[in-house]
């Protein structure tokens, strides 16, 4: 999918949680309920927009909206209206409506609130429901039960969003193979048309990290994790998803248009404190721009900011990378290999004018072979799904 | 014009490492104005990016200097700069019959150490006047009496006109200079006599080809002039003669007892042997000058590209290193683990890591090398005998009468503290005392016959850690002798991986099998497949280890915002793969063939 062409995807990112769950190790800060700055947040993040349209190759053609987190939605629907409202004005595809995602936490919204969403434009929601099983909850730091979790899936389904999304995490210190395909399962069953599983892992610096370090929970047994991967995946598959992503798993045509979009190396930019975007700028450098994630700094910033600034590391703007050919190719064979499509590198190649098929590649591309880790047909490298388990050290070597 | 010999002054600086030779030069082609303040270069003589590192000259850089003395005479200074490390013996010996003088640089707040004896004595040995300078007098811990008495002690000098200098602050040069030219003799050799000049060292120089850097003994050597090697026999024609004072400077000849180069479209430093005499190609040559002998290697080591694809580009480096450094041999060697390589001699450890180093960082390449083994005298029991320098090629035991190995001498000084541990050590690695004695009241002088192959096994850095530091030693290798020696095979998933084949003495190869194996447990990295590994003697497995496979290496998320960190973590690990070499299924690093010299006993 050209990158060169003007189609975006645009990521809101929100910065605000109402507490810290025990894995998360995301850019959030904990907030009261009654303290969101709803309005100004949003007026930032337009702010931002605004500026970085400038910056940006045009016209601007906007594929999908989608806003994370945190937990956007805390976030007032009037406020994402307002969001939504202004950035479609800029543009879209013809003919092909634009994809508008948010992420929602079974605990922080409820059936009116799901209402609302539906009633200002989002189309797609993805629910936090992360575990069904109370002591897992627990252990996740989760403020909801399975029951909540569950109805907030089929209350989307009533309010007629075109597709729901449910997130699971499985791998928990624990928990068996046939414990998480049971899960997925029964989120299957209610009805979502996308599940995002993630197998989890343990960053030492969150509560969970710690709690592990002092042994107050066990550790996470490899194995069991490995087998668990395959496990939910032989379960979702049977129950007729796709698994199209190391991490996610559709119905026929319900991808996640947004992320299909970046992990085939399109252009996203991003908006909001901590929010991470990669975009083609006016005069044709693809950069990659992270904002600092301090969200107060990030409502001050935008008050004040100007397009230049944006395209200096140091403020707003925490780090700037100007990503050459070459690294960009890196980037679509390792996002590539996490697709069941796999990546075409002599495409990629004929796009971003940089060799695709090195002789390295190669070699590396039939030494994996043999061991079952790599297929290739064509020009196009894919992994197995049972070789996902290594797929860091299959991409590191076709880097 | 050449100088008449009178006027002709040819030395050497001679020292323990660290103890001020390299400033020392530094401070004479300042004070004799060939080099400037301005265009000094920290350690002119210390020019290669390796040697400054470790602080060590490997090519001799030799300078002239034009030196007007009290008397108001001007004199010619050659100061013949020698290999400064252990594995050069026989380099510096040739240095050294091109001079009729040394100064012994002795850090008087060290004293006395082992290479300060060794070279102290070469020099003594080539019949030069040797003067005692006393360096690093400028440091508060300088203790001059105690030095002093050492060098009386243990060399053997007298210190009553030894110079006290500061090499760092030039206090004390001026001195060093005078007593050039008053002490040291004027060469000796005959003006009028057929020529023979002394090669003592070579280079390859891209343009010119070989080049010699020669002493003159008799005789005259002109540019023109037919000239022929003794030991090859190759005759060639001088194109151009000179002398570095520090740059290169074009002569029309070079009289009895001067020092320069020569370039005579010499194809190959192979045939400039360090120790040649060059004499007239058209005459009847005079007799050789003594001592010439064709250096071998000691020390030996596979060397394997990582991508068997590099193979010919690694032929193409070993040959240009080989230009330079005609010491280092290599041939081409097959591996059933590593595939193509070559196995390669070396003079010493030190000599190794350097062409190790010189591959991967002027060549770019990446490498697999095995741990460096001795050459050892098979005799089998058909009466014949073979020479084997690859472990993995020792013909099986039941062909074997007895196997001989390398002994060296080593002569270790060390403060008295650190006695009890040095000799441990050295009895640990299988060494016969010879001696032991006092140099002063708390340093003594450890002399030990040890096999060479225990050497190689990290002795240095063994040494270094029971003394913390403090020992010093210089080895010397001096005939063959008879070990009841087994070698180890290394099974990788049943498989003999020939690449870890060690050879051991008997009593220890159980120790060293099982030790190796845990070693490489450690070494070895996790993969998709469980890995085995197991020590053999002969047919029976000694010891066993299991490397458990890895079950998963994934990461779950990978959104917009993960991308660059995690293409990162991707590039760091790629990097971990290129010191990998595929061996059948398993992946082994380039640590693991170094494995048995991280064994500790
Ligand atoms: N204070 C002091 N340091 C010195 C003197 N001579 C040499 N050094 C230092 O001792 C170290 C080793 O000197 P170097 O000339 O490289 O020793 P080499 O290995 O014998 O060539 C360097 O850090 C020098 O700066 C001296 O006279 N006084
Ligand atoms: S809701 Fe999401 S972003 Fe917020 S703390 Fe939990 S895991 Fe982190």
């Amino acid at each position: 999918m050209a990158t060169d062409g003007t189609c975006t995807a645009i990521y809101v990112h929100f910065p605000y949680c109402v507490r810290k769950c025990s894995y998360c190790d995301f850019s959030s800060r904990p907030v009261r309920r009654d303290q969101v700055p709803h309005d100004a947040y949003a007026t930032a993040v337009l702010r931002e927009w605004s500026l970085r349209s400038l910056l940006m190759k045009q016209p601007i053609r906007s594929i999908s909206l989608y806003f994370g987190g945190g937990t956007p939605s805390l976030w007032s629907a009037a406020s994402i209206g307002r969001v939504i409202e202004e950035i479609s004005r800029s543009g879209s595809v013809p003919g092909d409506a634009i994809e508008i995602t948010v992420e929602c936490n079974p605990c922080s919204i409820d059936e009116a609130g799901i209402q609302m969403l539906r009633d200002v434009g989002v189309t797609r929601l993805s629910v936090g429901v992360q575990s069904l099983s109370a002591p897992r909850l627990e252990m996740l730091g989760r403020a909801h039960d399975a029951t909540r979790a569950l109805a907030t899936l089929s209350a989307a389904r009533r309010a007629g969003f075109a597709h729901v999304s449910a997130d699971l995490i499985y791998g928990l210190p624990g928990e068996s193979p046939a414990e998480a395909a049971s899960e997925a399962r029964a989120i299957a069953q209610s009805g979502p048309d996308h599940v995002s599983a993630y197998m989890l892992s343990v960053v030492p610096s969150t509560a969970l990290g710690r709690a592990m370090r002092q042994g107050a929970v066990s550790p996470v047994d490899e194995a069991q994790a490995a087998d668990s991967f395959i496990a939910v995946s032989d379960a979702l598959v049977g129950l007729g998803y796709e698994h199209y992503e190391v991490s996610n798993f559709a119905r026929t045509g319900c991808e996640s248009k947004h992320n299909g979009w970046v992990w085939r190396g399109g252009s996203y930019v991003g908006l909001g404190a901590g929010a991470v975007g990669s975009m083609q700028l006016a005069d044709g450098r693809v950069i990659r721009a992270s904002n600092s994630a301090d969200a107060q700094g990030y409502l001050e910033a935008m008050e004040a900011c100007s397009a230049e600034r944006l395209l200096e590391a140091g403020g707003v703007v925490q780090s700037l990378e100007v990503l050459d050919a070459e690294t960009r190719m890196s980037e679509r064979i390792m996002l590539g290999l996490r697709l069941a499509e796999g990546v075409d590198l002599d495409a990629v190649s004929a796009e971003l004018g940089v060799e695709g098929w090195t002789r390295a590649r190669q070699r590396a591309a039939r030494e994996l072979e043999v061991k079952g880790r790599l297929v290739r047909e064509a020009g196009r490298a894919r992994i197995p799904r049972h070789a996902w388990l290594w797929e860091n050290d299959t991409a590191a070597r076709m880097l | 014009m050449p100088s008449p010999p009178s006027l002709i002054r040819n030395f050497s600086i001679i020292a323990h490492v660290d103890h001020g030779k390299s400033t020392l030069a530094d401070r004479l082609l300042e004070v004799t104005g060939v080099l400037s303040e301005r265009e000094r270069v920290d350690q002119f003589l210390d020019r290669l990016p390796i040697e400054r590192e470790r602080g060590i000259t490997i090519k001799s850089q030799t300078v002239r200097l034009p030196y007007k003395a009290a008397d108001g005479t001007v004199y010619q200074l050659n100061l013949i700069d020698t290999p400064g490390h252990v594995d050069f013996h026989y380099e510096v010996r040739c240095a050294l019959a091109a001079c009729e003088g040394a100064l012994l640089v002795v850090d008087a707040t060290q004293g006395v150490e082992a290479q300060t004896l060794a070279n102290a004595y070469s020099a003594i040995e080539s019949n030069l006047e040797v003067i005692p300078v006393l360096n690093k007098t400028d440091l508060p811990s300088v203790d001059v009496e105690k030095t002093r008495r050492e060098i009386e002690d243990v060399v053997g000098l007298s210190c009553a006109d030894a110079l006290e200098v500061s090499a760092k602050t030039g206090l004390g040069v001026g001195a060093i200079l005078e007593a050039l030219v008053s002490r040291v003799p004027s060469p000796k050799g005959d003006p009028s006599g057929p020529l023979r000049a002394l090669v003592f060292d070579s280079w390859y120089d891209a343009y010119r080809g070989a080049m010699v850097m020669v002493r003159v003994v008799d005789g005259t050597l002109r540019k023109g002039q037919k000239i022929k090697m003794l030991a090859t026999g190759s005759e060639y024609e001088v194109v151009d003669l000179g002398v570095m004072s520090p740059n290169a400077t074009s002569v029309s000849e070079l009289g009895t007892g001067e020092v320069g180069y020569v370039a005579a479209n010499i194809r190959s430093v192979k045939d400039t042997g360090t120790g040649d005499t060059i004499v007239e190609a058209s005459k009847t040559p005079p007799p050789a000058l003594p001592g010439f002998r064709k250096v071998k290697p000691m020390v030996f080591a596979g060397i394997f590209p990582t991508d068997n694809a590099d193979y010919d580009a690694l032929r193409d480096a070993l040959e240009k290193l080989h230009l330079n450094d005609p010491a280092f041999a290599f041939e081409p060697d097959t591996s059933e683990a590593l595939g193509f390589g070559f196995r390669c001699g070396f003079l010493g450890l030190l000599h190794m890591e350097i062409v190790q180093e010189r591959l991967e960082r002027d060549y770019d390449l990446d490498l697999i090398s095995t741990a460096p083994s001795v050459m050892y005298r098979v005799h089998l029991l058909d009466g014949t005998v073979v020479e084997v320098e690859n472990p993995a090629r020792v013909p099986p035991a039941h062909k074997v009468e007895h196997i001989e190995e390398p002994l060296s001498r080593v002569v270790i000084h060390t403060p008295s503290a650190y006695v009890g541990a040095v000799l441990t050590l050295c009895e640990e690695r299988r060494g016969v005392q010879k001696s032991i004695s006092y140099s002063s009241t708390d340093r003594v002088i450890i002399t030990y016959e040890l096999p060479l192959a225990e050497i190689l096994f990290d002795f240095h850095d063994r040494l270094k850690s029971v003394s913390r530091g403090y020992a010093s030693m210089d080895y010397e290798v001096i005939g063959f002798g008879t070990s009841d020696l087994v070698k180890i095979d290394i099974l990788v998933n049943g498989e003999p991986l020939d690449a870890l084949a060690v050879i051991v003495h008997k009593d220890k190869s159980f120790t060293r099998g099982r030790d190796l194996c845990v070693k490489l447990k450690e070494l070895i990295p996790r993969q998709q497949f469980e890995v085995a590994v197991q020590a053999a003697i002969g047919s029976r497995v000694v010891a066993r280890v299991n490397v458990k496979a890895v079950r998963k290496d994934v990461i779950a998320k990978c959104y917009g915002g993960d991308i660059s960190r995690k293409r990162k973590l991707l590039e760091k690990q790629k990097k971990g793969k290129r010191r990998m070499k595929q061996v059948g299924s398993v992946e082994i690093p380039q640590d693991a063939f170094l494995a048995i010299l991280k064994v500790d006993n």
